[in-house]
């Protein structure tokens, strides 16, 4: 393999793992936008969605239907949307909203408080749920070669379903109603609840998004993976919430490019640092940092004059 | 006139992205005296102020104090050169009690530190003593009632005697220039004039400090000020008596214009 | 006025008063951690929030207490060492709950520095627990490596934690809010993975039979025996940790009920506002960070000798947050709150493991709840009273002539 094959392949995994990051990172840049919140628990949306894929699973075994393959996908994913995204409602109602207000510090220990309960709820409600949990290998198997670049297709499918969702989303948030509501809210939630927006409605929706993508995000790491655990949540919701810093926060595209550079720092790491595999999130974690300093508004946000 | 002026600024700009918010705007005020600045909302008065006192830096010009410029001084240093301000809407600290926030006045002034905190309990009881003793009898000038009040937190207190803390903790700095943006924005027509008369107070008290006041109000303006200049997208328009600048029509049209204010 | 009040707050009768309601309050703290089983945590929680909603009725009745503690505040002072130092004495039968007192003083001492960090500067640090480790670390290799006694690897701990400040520096200063936080959030993720993939730390297994304390000659891991009662190995450490919760408790209060504690609260409540007073911010956070990280080091570094081993997971992420909580559960800025979040968030859920379980998610929800309805934490931040210093310049400079005068201008 040559230096600019090897470079191709790396592109294309982190390209994959880079769409996960992208659809976790959507919520955290929508939930700013909406609420000025970073809800810390985002990323147990994430792991919360890939054990409601699970259950959702397991039932559609025991009534024995789960054997056409692609309509126990579509299932799956629906499902787990749905189901995610009615928990995420929910919290955001009984603490996300309470603390929007609160100075900064305490809407992060109760969004983190939060990210503990639904992690340890899964765990105590999921039978032997401290075990990782394997995924069914529901997509094709295989792979095809582009030249010298292996590609499966099982990650095709992946990142496919991660641009669909993204397109999805975008829609929704730039051509609907409901979307341009929530452009609205997140621009100034007074003057649109004056313009006749309904704010809690909005919050709620905003909240109904965010967490049924994390949703998505899951299963897509579950099918990848071929496993799930209950607390992958934390790391994935610090990964999601770097990609939408780097973005740019409370901007769309600022997180989907965040998240796929992230994922794309994260492979290029392991494949060309020394002692890049393990340390492949060191390298990343300290690119966000730099960022952080060196240009704190993102890839994609605006300078802003702090005004006094 | 010349000689005796402690500020001046030169060709003093600045923008924000395309906005040019302050334009080559020349003001000079001379030791002891009261300058009124004017002009409708957004001509830059009170961006004018946050570049004096360091918090944005300009784009272009200059400006000097006591004869030394001041330019990409950080805010702390400006400050230590005898420049202190109020803010348009009020910086206190709420949490604090009112004579945390007069004290943190006089933070520069006290050689108490770190280490002094821990082991030398003594010179800090013996700074502390003196501090509080002036900040008593500053926050009498202005009201004596607020000495009673002087161990409750800020939060606590109406916005007439939050704006006279916000007065007296820039007055615990000595400085030689004070600038005052809109004192007496919120406030009823009688408590604006009790307060003018105790910025009164306190210029008579001491005839070196310098004051430049933003005001909308051009009673109070008038009633205060020894001269005045008049600002309108950030360019200075007028300047002179408060007379002379009330007749002026680029003055009368610029208000006039935006809020149909009576001069 | 307030001085007739005072002289009435005092007398024999007052003082038994004060004793009383602390002895009281000590024989719950004991009973808690010495009667088996759960009931006696439902019991004194009941208890407990039964008191709070008396008190919250009658705030008078909550003033009285207060100012009956501060005139016999010496009093109060001496029977709360004398209890404390008792403290062995009535766990010796259980040494479990000696080792976890430690922890809870260790933890104390940690969050006193997050404490400064965060409740008295605003500055947001979710890394707590990676500067505990580099403090621990520290101890344990230079204790391993070198053979240095512990009087020597305790500072260097402490010193070294506030050396690895030095890589947050420059993101400390250009950044705030969500953004410090995730900057710090990164960081502790930084250096878990790190420890967990280099070699000279012990990888995943870390670093195994770090010598106990023994100061000249004396190890540590001895019992005390004094005759008529054994005290167990632990309560030598218990009163080193004792001592050191003294000094650091100690320079916390001074700091904040002082000139620099009122600077440092400026900056936090507004940093324009403390700049344009001419409040140098950038040195004062990056002093108030490293000082608060060597104290956070130190509580590392007694850490490891007590346990003697340390791996990457007692440096996780869940450390932090345990001690972001004791910090802003028990109160910001507030030594007295830190203190009982300290006590509360690291004993109370080694009572809970009865219900081993459910343990976390006991605590995440209490978490939720507490800060939805008592944001400020427990004991809040209280505005600073100097009089008590006022006073004593004042009874130095005038006595005797001047004293009366002194006394009718105050
Ligand atoms: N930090 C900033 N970023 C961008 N624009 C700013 C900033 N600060 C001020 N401006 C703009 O500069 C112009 C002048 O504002 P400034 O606050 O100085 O006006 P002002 O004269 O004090 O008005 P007012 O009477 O309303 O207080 C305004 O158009 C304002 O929008
Ligand atoms: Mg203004």
């Amino acid at each position: 393999m040559t230096f600019l094959d090897m470079l191709l392949q790396q592109s294309i995994n982190g390209l994959m793992l880079g769409i996960m990051y992208s659809l976790v990172a959507v919520g955290f840049t929508l939930y700013f936008g909406v609420l000025d919140v970073i809800n810390f628990a985002h990323g147990d949306f994430f792991m919360l969605g890939s054990f409601m894929a699970l259950v959702l699973y397991s039932i559609a075994e025991a009534a024995g239907w789960a054997g056409n393959t692609f309509l126990v996908v579509i299932y799956l994913f629906i499902g787990s949307m749905i189901l995610t995204g009615v928990v995420g409602v929910a919290t955001e109602r009984l603490c996300v909203k309470p603390v929007s207000k609160a100075p900064m510090l305490i809407s992060l220990l109760v969004t983190l408080g939060l990210g503990i309960a639904i992690r340890e709820a899964v765990r105590i409600l999921y039978p032997r749920g401290s075990d990782p949990k394997g995924f069914p290998t529901l997509l094709p198997q295989g792979a095809f070669n582009l030249g010298s670049i292996v590609i499966r297709y099982e990650n095709l499918i992946i990142f496919g379903l991660g641009i669909v969702v993204i397109i999805v989303v975008n829609f929704l948030i730039n051509r609907t109603k409901m979307g341009s509501a929530i452009r609205a809210v997140a621009q100034d939630g007074e003057a649109a609840m004056m313009m006749g927006v309904d704010l809690d409605r909005t919050i709620d929706i905003t909240f109904l998004i965010g967490s049924a993508v994390a949703a998505v995000a899951g299963i897509m790491n579950g099918f990848y993976y071929g496993k799930t655990m209950f607390n992958i949540g934390a790391m994935m919701g610090v990964i999601g919430f770097s990609a939408a810093v780097i973005g740019g926060l409370g901007n769309i595209y600022g997180a989907i490019v965040g998240g796929i550079l992230f994922g794309l720092l994260e492979t290029f790491a392991a494949a060309v640092l020394p002692y890049g595999a393990e340390n492949k999130r060191v390298f990343a974690f300290l690119i966000v940092i730099l960022f952080l300093v060196f240009r704190p508004t993102g890839i994609l946000g605006e300078k802003v004059y702090e005004r006094v | 006139m010349e000689n005796n002026r402690i500020f001046w600024t030169k060709d003093l700009s600045i923008s924000f992205g395309g906005l040019v918010a302050v334009d080559h705007v020349n003001i000079d005020i001379a030791r002891g005296e009261v300058l009124g600045l004017i002009g409708p909302n957004g001509s830059g008065k009170t961006t004018i102020f946050n570049i004096i006192t360091g918090i944005y830096t300009p784009t272009d010009g200059d400006f000097f104090f006591e004869g030394e410029s001041l330019l990409g001084k950080p805010p702390y240093e400006i400050a230590r050169k005898g420049i202190a301000r109020t803010f348009q809407i009020s910086r206190l600290c709420l949490d604090l009690s009112v004579l945390d926030n007069v004290f943190i006045g006089m933070h520069y002034r006290q050689k108490h530190w770190l280490i002094d905190a821990v082991f030398r309990r003594d010179l800090l009881a013996r700074e502390v003593s003196e501090a509080r003793d002036r900040a008593f009898s500053l926050l009498s000038v202005f009201n004596k009632e607020l000495v009673g009040l002087a161990g409750v937190p800020v939060g606590a207190l109406p916005q007439i005697d939050r704006r006279r803390v916000e007065i007296c903790r820039a007055m615990a700095m000595e400085p030689r220039l004070l600038l005052l943006d809109e004192p007496s924005a919120g406030m009823t027509l009688e408590e604006m004039t009790e307060l003018m008369e105790d910025i009164r107070k306190v210029q008579e008290e001491s005839k070196e400090i310098s004051i430049i006041i933003v005001e909308h109000d051009m009673t109070v303006i008038r009633s205060i000020s020894d001269r005045v200049v008049a600002l309108n997208y950030g360019r200075k328009i007028a300047e002179g008596t408060c007379e002379e600048v009330s007749h002026n029509t680029e003055v009368r049209e610029a208000y006039l214009g935006k809020r149909g204010i009576k001069i | 006025m307030a001085d007739e009040n005072q002289r009435s707050q005092t007398g024999p009768l007052k003082t038994v008063t004060v004793l009383g309601i602390e002895v009281v309050i000590y024989a719950l703290f004991l009973a808690l951690l010495l009667m088996p089983g759960g009931e006696i945590l439902i019991v004194e929680v009941l208890l407990l929030l039964a008191a709070l909603f008396y008190l919250r009725r009658n705030p008078a009745l909550r003033t009285q207490i207060q100012e009956l503690f501060a005139a016999n505040a010496r009093a109060a002072w001496i029977g709360g060492i004398a209890m404390m130092l008792l403290v062995p004495f009535f766990v010796a039968s259980s040494p479990y709950w000696l080792f976890i007192i430690i922890i809870a003083g260790l933890f104390l001492v940690a969050c006193l520095g997050l404490n400064l960090q965060l409740g008295s500067t605003g500055m947001v640090n979710l890394a707590p627990a990676a500067f505990y480790a580099v403090g621990a670390y520290t101890a344990g290799l230079l204790a391993l490596g070198w053979g240095l006694p512990a009087w020597i690897t305790l500072p260097a701990g402490a010193i070294m934690a506030g050396l690895f400040s030095a890589f947050l520096f420059i993101p400390v200063l250009k950044t705030t809010g969500h953004y410090l936080a995730l900057v710090t959030l990164a960081f502790q993720f930084m250096v878990t993975i790190l420890l967990d993939n280099m070699e000279w730390t012990g990888g995943p297994q870390g670093l195994k039979n770090i010598p106990l304390f023994s100061i000249a000659g004396y190890s540590f891991n001895t019992d005390i025996n004094l005759g008529f009662i054994v005290l167990p190995a632990y309560a030598n450490f218990y009163y080193l940790m004792l001592l050191i919760v003294a000094a650091v408790g100690i320079a916390s209060l001074r700091i904040y009920n002082s000139w620099v504690g009122v600077t440092l609260s400026t900056i936090r409540d507004d940093e324009i506002a403390a700049q344009t007073f001419g409040v140098q911010v950038n040195r004062w956070k990056l002093i108030i960070f490293s000082l608060g990280n060597c104290f956070i080091g130190l509580a590392g570094a007694f850490y490891s000798h007590l346990v003697g081993f340390i791996s990457p997971p007692n440096f996780a992420f869940d450390k932090s947050l345990v001690m972001v909580s004791v910090v802003i559960l028990g109160g910001m800025d507030n030594v007295f709150g830190v203190v009982l979040g300290s006590l509360l968030l690291i004993i109370l859920p080694e009572k809970l493991r009865v219900v081993q379980e459910y343990r976390f998610l006991i605590y995440g929800v209490v978490l939720i709840v507490m800060l939805i309805f008592r944001p400020r934490g427990l004991l809040p931040f209280k505005p600073r009273d100097f009089s008590d210093l006022v006073e004593a310049a004042k009874r130095k400079r005038a006595i005797p002539a001047g004293s009366e005068a002194a006394e009718g201008r105050a």
